[in-house]
């Protein structure tokens, strides 16, 4: 009895000051992570994010440790978090060397909006956030729902068909498996490039021709150019309904497209506005 | 007198029978890469503005297959030439990673949106190209001579520095383009400014024109530079000509398709085994083969994964690699 009373203490020792809130301290080292925390209210223990990191804006004059893809592990040491962010096919090395350093790491990897609300949902465990969490993914499914009524309701042959393109040199393209494709499908578009069957590849340029979608949207600023110029102005393309609408858009938000985190749904929005302009 | 008469008529007819055979081979292998495709257009189907344009992209892509192709391996006959080993190619020399570091600087500074536009990517490949060789040249010269030794070390390590300077820039540079960085150094032959296939066109044949003029000293330099300097070749003036011409190739080339590799390494190999050591047959069927080779690979890397494309460079190594491998226990067995 004795023995279970000293054991419980030392666990309960131990662990209060992870969960005391406001000490708390947690490094961050993606951009989404972050940007997940700080919608969770944990923006104040943050002891160190990316040089990446940019959103809230706030968050750029915190501590940083290294680079997304090169974390400086003896930073994150040295800031003795209770807590580390990280994401999971990228930063597995990273996470594994901290792991074995005794680091309480967190790496979320979602692949799809479903694996993004687990994934908050897991983080908000993790630091005492349940509350926080499960309101932040209830707002995010409503405003889902919200988008997805209107375009439920529209017929299939009159969804827009969209290629988006993730990037021009060469041209990638996002398949079936990517947040992208599902929030072309969510913003009530139809993806052209989904039978790829991975979520990012180099995609045959002479398909997109014979697709001809009705929009087309770079996940990337076209620079120098207008976006309607950089796309029609490629030998063969200049023929594609996109074009001759002048419907090619680069003005979107690309962390809003690209970040798995609460701002996928302005990007979601954003593409609905573009889709039926 | 009627013995070297007679060996002069053979080669004539040698060479005539090679180019001829080349030259059909290329038309047939145009000729089905111009109607292979993901997206499907029957040979005897009536055009629409559609097909008609998908056949000019093809068009347009087998062009540059052909021009890159030919123009690495013509790199490659030079700098084997040159440096009188047949495992030389624009790597070796860091030529092609010199190009592929004023490329990716010119992405990454493209995507800090203050210096994109046509027209620069070739510029700074080039640039790149010229300014490796020439540093590279320097570094390697002992009071006003190249020794071949010091130009071969040199030329590795540049490589080796000029690679972590990529490496360097793409992890340093914003996330959404580097992944792409990665891939444009697999090599992509897909273009879409006929202005930078035309500046390709002219750098190349421009290239391949100069490397046949000076094939005779090219020819010199096989029995060894000492013996080359005897016949009368300037040979100090003559490298400095000739690795600056394979370095403008290169960049033209890494400029408008990536780093391809294997190109410039096997094909003057091979064509070395056929037409022999001659340059003046050797440059304009290495030329040739190599445009075959490339077009071939491309049609494969656009045709065999639709809708999806395979980069380019790994057609390359993975035909090329095994083939090489072929070659070199071939040789070593006789």
């Amino acid at each position: 009895m004795k023995k279970l009373i000293l054991t419980s203490l030392a666990v309960f020792l131990a662990a209060a000051p992870a969960y005391a809130a406001g000490t708390m301290r947690i490094v961050s080292i993606t951009p989404s992570t972050t940007e997940i925390a700080c919608a969770l209210g944990l923006e104040g223990n943050l002891a160190g994010v990316t040089t990446l990191c940019d959103y809230p804006p706030s968050v750029t004059k915190k501590e940083k440790v290294g680079t997304f893809s090169d974390p400086n592990i003896e930073k994150i040491v040295m800031l003795k978090p209770d807590i580390v962010l990280a994401t999971g096919l990228e930063q597995a090395q990273a996470v594994e060397k901290m792991k074995r350093l005794g680091l309480k790491v967190i790496s979320v990897e979602p692949k799809d909006f479903e694996g993004l609300f687990r994934s908050i949902e897991e983080i908000g465990r993790a630091c005492g956030k349940e509350k926080e969490a499960s309101g932040l993914v209830g707002d995010m499914r409503r405003s889902l729902d919200s988008i997805r009524k209107n375009t439920d309701r529209i017929d299939a042959s009159l969804r827009p068909k969209v290629y988006f393109e993730i990037w021009s040199d060469p041209i990638m393209a996002a398949g079936k498996g990517s947040f992208i494709s599902e929030m072309i499908s969510l913003a009530g578009g139809i993806n052209i490039a989904d039978d790829t069957g991975r979520p990012f590849s180099q995609f045959s340029a002479e398909l997109v021709v014979e697709r001809d979608p009705d929009v087309i949207i770079l996940g990337y600023m076209a620079g120098g150019v207008s976006a309607a110029q950089s796309v029609g102005g490629r030998l063969g393309w200049g023929g594609i309904k996109a074009v001759k609408a002048g419907r090619v858009y680069d003005d979107i938000d690309i962390d809003t497209l690209f970040r798995p985190g609460p701002r996928l749904i302005d990007g979601v929005r954003a593409l609905n506005d573009r889709f039926y302009k | 007198m009627k013995d070297i008469r007679n060996i002069l008529e053979d080669r004539r007819k040698k060479s005539v029978k090679t180019a001829v055979i080349l030259v059909s081979l290329l038309l047939a292998a145009a000729f089905i890469s111009l109607y292979s495709g993901p997206a499907k257009i029957g040979l005897f189907e009536p055009l629409n503005t559609m097909s008609r344009q998908i056949l000019y992209m093809r068009l347009f892509r087998i062009m540059l297959a052909v021009l890159v192709g030919g123009g690495l391996s013509v790199a490659g006959v030079i700098l084997q030439g040159l440096l009188r080993n047949p495992l030389c190619e624009p790597y070796v020399l860091g030529i092609s990673s010199g190009a592929s570091v004023g490329a990716v600087a010119s992405i990454v500074l493209g995507a800090a949106g203050t210096f994109i536009g046509l027209g620069i990517l070739p510029i700074w490949a080039f640039a790149g190209a010229a300014v490796t060789f020439f540093i590279v040249y320097r570094t390697a010269e002992v009071s006003g001579r190249v020794p071949m030794q010091n130009l071969l070390l040199t030329g590795v390590i540049a490589g080796a520095l000029l690679s972590s300077i990529v490496i360097f820039i793409v992890s340093f540079s914003q996330q959404e383009t580097l992944h792409s960085i990665i891939w444009w150094l697999l090599g992509n032959l897909q273009i879409f400014d006929g202005g930078l296939l035309f500046f390709v066109a002219v750098m190349v044949v421009a290239g391949t024109a100069a490397a046949y003029i000076f094939s005779n000293e090219l020819n010199a330099f096989a029995l060894g530079e000492e013996e080359a300097a005897h016949i009368g070749v300037d040979i100090e003036r003559m490298k400095m000509v000739l690795f600056l011409t394979a370095s403008m190739i290169t960049g033209a080339a890494v400029s408008a398709a990536g780093m391809i590799g294997f190109v410039g390494l096997i094909v003057p190999h091979f064509m070395r085994m056929i037409v022999g050591p001659d340059h003046k047959i050797l440059i304009p069927s290495s030329f040739l083969a190599g445009g075959i080779f490339l077009l071939v690979c491309d049609t494969a890397a656009r045709t065999l994964m639709p809708p999806a494309e395979i980069p380019v460079g790994v057609i390359t190594a993975v035909f090329g690699a095994p083939f090489f491998i072929y070659m070199l226990r071939k040789k070593s067995r006789l």
